[in-house]
């Protein structure tokens, strides 16, 4: 029983790995989108804690780019099962958990980036996804190059 | 350690972690293909040689049939 439903959860985080992925890449060219036409996405707690590393917002954007387009490549078919791919998808994750622990930071302080404060259960509510699509993104990456059954030519 | 001092050393702990980890996952199949791909070509030798033995049987049978049809003759 255990291991049927485990079998069906990984069956599902094979499917659901690109999916998490291409969600990880949807929002960074969002975010880098946003950057580029406002400096105020720059506040948004998630990106901050990206850019404050990085320095400017043109840079961040220019990051948030490249890391999206090279998430894409590390799906193509050709590079499935290979470490090449999931170096390529890398960046990616370590943009998402600079992110996330800008998330905690803010759960943990009650403040969000741009100072505003807020009680605790507020912030973790609406925190939570950022801290959660790490995770999950992690998780796809494994299933997609390193869980799942490898095609053959 | 402050959180803005944490937040690339946990990206890249992580991201290391990963790669470490998926290095070993992908070793680990990789040996696993191998072995299942030996396993593969082993059952179509043995296949092939069960015919084989079966059509040597047959022809045996036939020189057997004619060899005693010429000491009949």
């Amino acid at each position: 029983m255990l291991g049927r439903l485990l079998h069906a959860i990984m069956r599902l985080l094979q499917v659901g790995g690109p999916l998490i992925i291409l969600y990880a890449v949807a929002l960074h060219l969002s975010w880098g989108v946003l950057l580029l036409l406002n400096e105020s996405a720059g506040w948004a707690t998630a990106v901050h804690s990206v850019l404050v590393w990085i320095g400017s917002e043109y840079a961040t954007a220019a990051v948030m780019f490249a890391v999206a387009i090279a998430a894409v490549a590390g799906l193509h078919r050709r590079l499935a099962h290979s470490l090449w791919g999931v170096g390529l998808m890398l960046p990616q994750q370590a943009v998402l958990f600079m992110s996330a622990v800008g998330a905690i930071q803010a759960m943990a302080l009650s403040s969000f980036a741009d100072g505003v404060v807020r009680p605790n259960p507020f912030i973790i509510a609406d925190q939570l996804p950022a801290v959660l699509i790490a995770i999950l993104h992690t998780i796809g990456i494994l299933c997609y190059h390193v869980f799942s059954v490898a095609r053959r030519a | 350690m402050t959180f803005q001092e944490a937040i690339p050393l946990t990206a890249v702990i992580i991201s290391l972690a990963t790669l470490v980890f998926s290095a070993i996952g992908l070793r680990k199949k990789a040996g696993l293909d191998y072995v299942s791909e030996i396993e593969k070509r082993l059952a179509a030798a043995e296949r092939r040689a069960d015919d084989c033995e079966r059509e040597r049987g047959a022809w045996n049978r036939e020189r057997v049939a004619l060899l005693e049809r010429l000491a009949q003759i």
